[in-house]
């Protein structure tokens, strides 16, 4: 008698269960799943104030929210903000904030934590990467309204609130935590931090408490989990998605893409990401000081070549610094193309090298080694004669800041407004290897990033940036070749994922099936 | 004995001290600026040089060498390693974190390595001369000659990508299933083992050889013992002793320089620590990592020569 009614309570049991599982499914309305992501290397800290490289943004996106965001497209949209006003002056942003949101550790968040936050990128303890110039003060109107006044008007205050870096903490968990935040990190984001296995694996699990809901009025997000794995090995990670050990893959190879496109069931995304990369000219040093070699070393430059060989076709070529996705990009710009040899022994003859001379060229990643493989070949053609110099990445960033080296192939990625193109044109900026110094330009480009345009898209001030551009590229401080891609790929039953034109990804809507 | 004993762990502290010493000195030499690598070029845009500087000061690194050094021994006798450049975690717990992982890598990389290798040495031995000793020699070339790197991808091209057997890479602590943590450590210790086999072959055929040449086998052989007898009792003990110096050199080996397999594989372990630690100038993580390898190995040595004391009766240290 007693084993048929415990056998019949375990039957019940076990229908309950499924009939919960049912209408789990139902609710959500979108299959879930854990998704995995192959990254290249660990993020060091998960600490918004610590780290801020391209792996740690990744993990950053789900575990937090910021006050608004670049999801899609390079415009700003709401986020923890949902609508904003701005003075006429400029100078000051009210921003109004969703109610309703909790932090994973069941803080609330309201004007006062967003006060707290922005306070501490105003004025950062000593040692934190987020800090944020230009903002006199914060502060709260009511319990969802933060107003922020900047010390000039800047028509970039929203994007530069927009990124990771200044993801929204909780005040009272990062009092507590103090440094120990990087490795139990608390926001507002869609998944929640589970466990870390030092070099391995960082596991989050579905925010059930998400403030953003679906078009439907759904919950998001959809993904039951995110599992961040670490494998340094481009071929272990490709070998890895192909046997479904990761879901997704951050960092492709170009060589690995054809493998991947002629299999049926994955999804390769390949955009030209804005940002350029090319070879820099140290324009205190002969021959490089003479504007005639640098004009003449881009004419000699073969472009697509370097694409083939290096980028397997798949990057987009140019001479601008400006790629397709730049705000402001003019197709038809394409100072030093189509490639013109005649031209470059012309320059070189005037400016008093018609045999050409030596150079070296500094390279860190072995895929730049190849590019200037290419353009040593290339550059023979003209006379020069180049001989290449792999450097550790350490010491190559020390030579860029003691301007060390002559010419060096080097990229830079996530330009989201045209004034970031030229932060490393700079008089003296750190990272000038140009040693590149146009009193015009800083004061076009950089002052104030033109904000007496309170949109950094009008079209005015994106035409002023151009022909800021223009001047730039008339004196060649560096030899643009390309617009390195974001390339990622996914197994095709992954969809939603949100990536914009910095190769940025959000998963708020992101589902497996 | 014991006095020997404590004499050699004596001996052991400025030996390892010394170590420190050099590799402190040889990190503050070469070019490379932590600071520069903690907020790379594109988050650099406000970054002046006087904020570098603040940020020198603030971590103590605009301090004289020796002065930094001589706070690094300080902090070291009160047990403080001090804490990573880039994560700020004290650098204890670091390693700590890290060691189980190594030291399963290498405890089963030894295993496969003594399992097959000295079989096959002694297999090797009693037979000289023929084929199959050709062919155990030709074995354990190819396992010391063939680069790492080289193994490993095939092992993954054949066993992950076109078997699909075993996960491309990935580490799982035995804690949460022995079963899928030996299975993901079978290829990486596979590779690091072979080397190991190679060497480890080698010397037990020659020590074999040698040993089995000796008078007092032939006195045993004369005596009627069974051929089994005479080889694993009489000789294998005394040819063992060149196998255990091998054994103990190759330790070091094996702990620090899993890198190449840590990366191919995708294992957290020090091997990687380490290898960062040097690209991203993270000081203090190097130092605390050199002073542990630099200990191990000495007491792994230490270990070695107790060991002989035990193989052979004629030994004695006073």
């Amino acid at each position: 008698m007693n084993l048929t009614l415990s056998k019949s309570f375990r039957v019940l049991a076990i229908v309950l269960l499924m009939l919960s599982f049912l209408t789990g499914a139902l609710a959500t309305g979108q299959s879930s799943g854990i998704l995995n992501i192959g990254l290249n290397a660990e993020p060091s800290s998960l600490a918004p104030w610590r780290s801020g490289d391209t792996n740690t943004h990744r993990v950053y996106n789900a575990l937090f929210d910021t006050l608004v965001g670049q999801y899609e497209t390079l415009e700003v949209v709401p986020g923890l903000a949902h609508s904003w006003d701005v003075s006429e002056d400029g100078l000051v942003y009210t921003l109004f904030l969703h109610q309703g949101v909790t932090f994973h550790n069941g803080e609330v968040f309201n004007a006062e934590v967003a006060k707290w936050n922005m306070d501490r990128w105003i004025n950062p303890p000593q040692g934190y990467i987020n800090g944020i110039s230009g903002v006199a003060s914060a502060e709260v109107i009511d319990e969802y309204t933060l107003q922020v006044t900047l010390t000039a008007p800047n028509n970039r205050f929203l994007i530069n609130i927009a990124g990771g870096l200044r993801s929204i903490l909780p005040p009272q968990a990062v009092s507590e935590l103090g440094e120990d935040f990087s490795f139990n990190p608390i926001g507002t984001g869609p998944f929640m931090f589970e466990g870390w296995v030092s070099d391995s694996a960082i596991t989050l699990v579905r925010n059930p408490n998400y403030w953003r809901l679906d078009a439907d009025g759904n919950n998001l997000p959809y993904l039951d989990g995110i599992v961040f794995r670490t494998l340094p090995d481009s071929s272990t990670r490709h070998t890895a998605l192909i046997t479904g050990g990761i879901d997704m893959d951050t960092t492709i190879s170009p060589e690995n893409v054809a493998d991947l496109e002629s299999r049926d069931n994955f999804v390769v995304y390949n955009e030209p990401a804005v940002g350029y990369m090319g070879l820099r000219m140290l324009m205190t040093q002969a021959p490089f000081d003479d504007v005639r070699v640098r004009q003449a070393v881009s004419w000699a430059i073969d472009r697509e070549a370097i694409n083939q060989a290096a980028y397997f076709g798949l990057a987009v070529t140019g001479s601008g610094m400006y790629g397709p996705l730049t705000p402001g990009y003019e197709a038809e710009y394409d100072p030093y193309a189509p490639r013109d040899l005649v031209k470059a022994r012309e320059l070189l003859s005037e400016a008093g090298y018609p045999s050409g001379f030596s150079m070296e060229i500094i390279v860190a990643i072995p895929l730049f080694q190849l590019v200037a493989e290419v353009i040593q070949a290339q550059l023979a053609e003209v006379g020069i004669n180049v001989s290449i110099q792999f450097v550790e990445r350490g010491t190559f960033l020390d030579g860029i800041v003691e301007r060390q080296w002559i010419t060096y192939v080097d990229s830079l990625a996530g330009r989201v407004d045209p004034f970031d193109y030229y932060s490393h044109l700079e008089c003296e900026a750190l990272y000038n290897g140009h040693d590149y110094c146009n009193e015009q330009v800083d004061q076009m480009a950089l002052r104030d990033g033109l904000s007496q345009f309170v949109d950094p898209f009008d079209p005015e001030r994106l035409a002023l940036y151009n022909q800021a551009h223009r001047m730039v590229m008339e004196d060649a401080p560096l030899a643009v070749v390309l617009y390195p891609p974001t390339l990622y790929a996914w197994n095709s039953n992954v969809k939603g994922l949100s990536i914009n034109p910095a190769g940025r990804v959000w998963y708020f809507e992101t589902t497996k099936q | 004995m014991n006095q020997y004993i404590l004499k050699r762990l004596v001996l052991m502290i400025p030996v390892a001290l010394l170590v420190t010493l050099f590799v402190f000195i040889l990190g503050q030499l070469i070019p490379g600026d932590p600071l520069l690598q903690m907020i790379p070029p594109e988050e650099a845009q406000q970054l002046s040089r006087e904020d570098l500087a603040n940020m020198r000061a603030a971590f103590g690194l605009d301090r004289p060498i020796m002065v930094q050094y001589v706070d690094w021994l300080s902090r070291l006798l009160q047990g403080d390693l001090g804490a990573s450049l880039r994560t700020r975690q004290p650098v204890l717990d670091l390693i700590i974190q890290r060691l189980p992982v190594t030291i399963q890598l290498t405890v089963m990389s030894m295993f496969i390595a003594l399992i097959f290798g000295i079989p096959l040495g002694i297999y090797a031995a009693l037979r000289p001369r023929t084929v199959a000793d050709s062919g155990a020699s030709i074995v354990a070339l190819l396992g010391i000659s063939m680069p790492n790197i080289f193994l490993a991808t095939v092992l993954i091209f054949i066993f992950s990508y076109t078997l699909q057997w075993i996960p491309a890479g990935g580490f799982v602590p035995l804690s949460t299933s022995v079963s899928q943590s030996l299975l993901l450590m079978l290829m990486p210790a596979f590779t690091m083992g072979t080397s190991l086999l190679g060497s480890i072959m080698r010397v037990t055929r020659a020590s074999m050889l040698e040993v089995l040449s000796l008078d007092y086998i032939a006195t045993a052989r004369a005596k009627g013992a069974s051929e089994r007898i005479v080889v694993y009792h009489h000789a294998l003990k005394n040819a063992f002793i060149p196998v255990m110096t091998v054994l103990g050199l190759q330790i070091g080996g094996l702990l620090g320089g899993a890198f190449i397999v840590e990366q191919i594989f995708a294992i957290p372990g020090v091997g990687r620590l380490t290898v960062n630690s040097i690209f991203g100038r993270d000081f203090p993580v190097v130092q605390g990592v050199v002073l542990f390898f630099a200990i191990t190995y000495l007491v792994v040595n230490l270990l070695v020569d107790l060991a002989y004391a035990w193989l052979d009766p004629r030994i004695r240290y006073s």
